[in-house]
């Protein structure tokens, strides 16, 4: 996927300026965290499953070569076929190479990160082989010839009626020409025109939640029964995972589980849990001929053991974006590539490099809910400062930002000073604001005043009344 | 060198990993433990399984009929099928278990063998149910397709009471035990919990997105410990 992080602060821009983004958006804030909330307050061992889920994934990383290769193991003992791919080309030539081998013309897609992460559709579309996404958010951005804005809800960043309008241009060669108004019409009618495709594909791919070292089995946690579908009635299933996806048993991905939906859409399980194990049995009615297993390094491996190292223990549940101020106000596409807000802004830089994505460790308030959310209890905010401090070792910010920094450092490291200039600013700013109580405008603070009005500073600086406190 | 012996030795590399024969072992004994991790206690009390699997698959909008005598299941899903203005016609896996009961005193049509495109209405048998999420378990073999759950609209459960344990966990154990003691999976395993539905339109939840529209589970109060 094209990555665009580099304007990143152009894009929040504009996404800040578009009213149907801040609309759609809206939803967003008011769906997941609520939902997420009344799910835990009813599992009163959740915060002690953060424990435990972040104990097996590090494990697992600390082990990962061996969980890989027992995986392979049993994988390939059920009838499957593991392919390591080292890069996204390795991996899209992978899938590539399957498709022309069995003659597809079609292939179905549930969701897949990976896939996204690849940009494997276009790829196959380049290449003669049409790639359908069946997840009803993909294939809402797939008909507006957009990315996902969002790890587990695609179209977040849609209204209905931007929906209704796409299904109105998309769907007229099936003989749709009425624009539906009805949420429940818009699903079946996707319903409908979609079910004859899985039909008719030759090959299915779909993403993984888990790779299940005991078994050989791959995971997808969905609602729809997409993912399904897509596994069950081709030819071909194609298994797209990342390395970080193995758990070492069943139990493990079943602790794992009470966490995942949970976290993600406040449900206790989502609807359907499917493990995957090699391909149709001897005497099976269904299932696919070939269980195909694509392992995506892009980057992780390298990852692994670094001072970042702990973002691999991201099961992509979508709480920190869910709680992110940032996220939230600007959507997903502004960040950039394929992963948005908190999660992204760590992984970004680290499997897309940091000279161009500097922006987007800054692209934080450190308000900490992200991490106070996260179910594998990543340190977000400061893997983010860790960028922020790569950033500036390379010489990356511009001089302005440096300068900048540059004299804020100086000022706190000399707190005599510090508190002498506060004290001062205090005072000026107070009696220049004290009619309206606030700023429209400050020279040097465009970049606040432009959004929203400064207010003018009440009273003494914290440090004085800190030291009142205290004392 | 082949791209997996690049990302095994990049990997070591970062683990700072020399000998893998011990770390090796210990894995393989974790595996073959497979214990539990930590389990929540909604589940604890055995003789609360039925109440607790039936009101948490009424919270996920699943209808259910429990029933003492096994020859009203046919009955009961015919009702089911009424209540909604279905047509009295089914495909069912073809398993022993479901054959037992006396299909052809009821009035529904019944067929036999995977889902056709056609096909509006299924009837499937579990394998377990967890009572602490109302999730059924499915597990795929010659005689119970796993196109039987996804491609109707309406999907019938057949659930015998012994078959609702407490947790997943307690499924797996049951699930090793009639698989010898080991995990040898069949194709698919199925964990199904309500009805299809998606969040993709509005943020709002429809039901129904591409698998059932429709979940019923019919339970049995068998004597079996």
């Amino acid at each position: 996927m094209r990555l665009t992080s580099p304007s990143f602060p152009a894009n929040a821009q504009k996404a800040l300026g578009d009213d149907n983004l801040k609309s759609a958006m809206k939803k967003l804030a008011e769906g997941f965290p609520v939902a997420r909330l009344a799910a835990i307050a009813e599992l009163p061992e959740f915060e002690a499953l953060r424990d435990r889920g972040r104990e097996i994934k590090d494990h697992v990383l600390a082990n990962l070569d061996l969980y890989l290769e027992r995986f392979e193991k049993t994988c390939v003992e059920r009838g499957g076929q593991v392919h390591w791919a080292r890069t996204a080309e390795d991996a899209r030539n992978v899938v590539l190479d399957i498709c022309r081998r069995v003659g597809a013309k079609t292939v179905t897609k549930g969701k897949t990160m990976i896939g996204e992460e690849i940009g494997l559709n276009k790829f196959l579309e380049a290449h003669g082989v049409l790639p359908i996404e069946t997840d009803l958010g993909e294939y809402i951005v797939q008909l507006a010839d957009e990315p996902p804005s969002h790890i587990i809800a695609p179209a977040i960043h849609k209204t209905k009626e931007q929906v209704a309008d796409l299904f109105l241009e998309h769907h007229r060669r099936y003989g749709k020409t009425a624009k539906l108004s009805d949420g429940a019409d818009m699903v079946h009618e996707a319903r409908e025109i979609l079910r004859p495709k899985f039909l008719a594909a030759d090959v299915g791919v779909t993403g993984a939640n888990f790779l299940i070292a005991e078994t050989g089995s791959t995971v997808i946690v969905t609602n729809e029964g997409n993912g399904d579908l897509t596994q069950m009635l081709p030819r071909v299933h194609i298994v797209m995972a990342s390395l970080e996806k193995v758990v070492p048993t069943l139990e493990d991905a079943s602790t794992i589980l009470r966490l995942l939906a949970r976290s993600a859409t406040g449900q206790e399980m989502s609807v359907y849990t499917t493990f995957s194990t090699g391909p149709r049995r001897a005497g099976d009615l269904d299932g696919p001929e070939e269980f195909h297993v694509v392992l995506l390094d892009g980057g992780r491996s390298a990852v692994l053991g670094t001072e970042f190292g702990e973002m691999l223990r991201c099961i992509r549940c979508g709480a920190c974006m869910n709680h992110c101020p940032v996220y939230n106000a600007i959507g997903g596409h502004a960040y950039g590539w394929v992963y948005p807000g908190p999660i992204g802004s760590v992984l970004t830089p680290a499997l897309q490099g940091i000279a161009a994505t500097r922006h987007l460790p800054n692209a934080s308030t450190f308000c900490g809910k992200c991490e106070s959310v996260c179910p594998m209890r990543i340190p977000l905010p400061r893997l983010l400062r860790q960028w922020r401090e790569k950033a500036f070792e390379a010489n990356l910010p511009p001089l302005g930002e440096r300068f900048g920094l540059g004299l804020w450092a100086f000022f706190a490291r000399t707190p005599w000073l510090y508190r002498l200039a506060t004290r001062l600013a205090v005072a000026v700013l107070g009696a220049l604001g004290r009619k309206s109580g606030r700023f429209s405008w400050l020279p040097l603070a465009s970049g606040w005043t432009d959004a929203r009005d400064l207010p003018a500073p009440e009273g003494r600086s914290f440090h004085a009344l800190w030291k009142e406190r205290r004392g | 060198m082949s791209a997996r012996e690049a990302i095994l030795g990049e990997i070591r590399r970062s683990l700072g990993r020399r000998a893998t024969a011990d770390a090796a072992r210990d894995i393989e004994g974790r595996i073959a433990r497979h214990e539990p991790n930590l389990v929540p206690q909604r589940a604890a009390d055995a003789a609360k399984h039925l109440a607790l699997f039936v009101e948490r698959s009424e919270r996920l909008g699943v209808s259910v009929d429990v029933v003492k005598n096994p020859g009203e299941v046919p009955d009961k899903i015919a009702a089911w099928l009424a209540r909604h203005n279905l047509p009295a016609r089914v495909k069912m896996s073809p398993d022993a278990a479901l054959d037992a009961f006396p299909w052809s005193d009821s009035l529904l049509d019944v067929g036999r063998g995977r889902a056709a495109p056609d096909d509006l209405n299924s009837v499937t048998p579990a394998f377990a149910a967890v009572a602490e999420t109302g999730t059924v378990m499915t597990v795929s073999d010659p005689a119970r397709p796993t196109t039987l759950n996804f491609m109707p609209d309406n999907h019938a459960i057949v659930l015998k009471k012994s078959q609702i344990v407490g947790t997943l966990e307690a499924a797996w154990a049951r699930f090793r035990d009639s698989r010898g003691g080991t995990a040898a999976m069949p194709r698919t395993v199925n964990l199904i919990s309500g009805a299809s539905r998606t969040g993709d339109i509005d943020a709002r939840i429809y039901q129904g997105a591409h698998g059932p529209r429709r979940v019923h589970i019919v339970i049995v109060e068998d004597d079996a410990p």
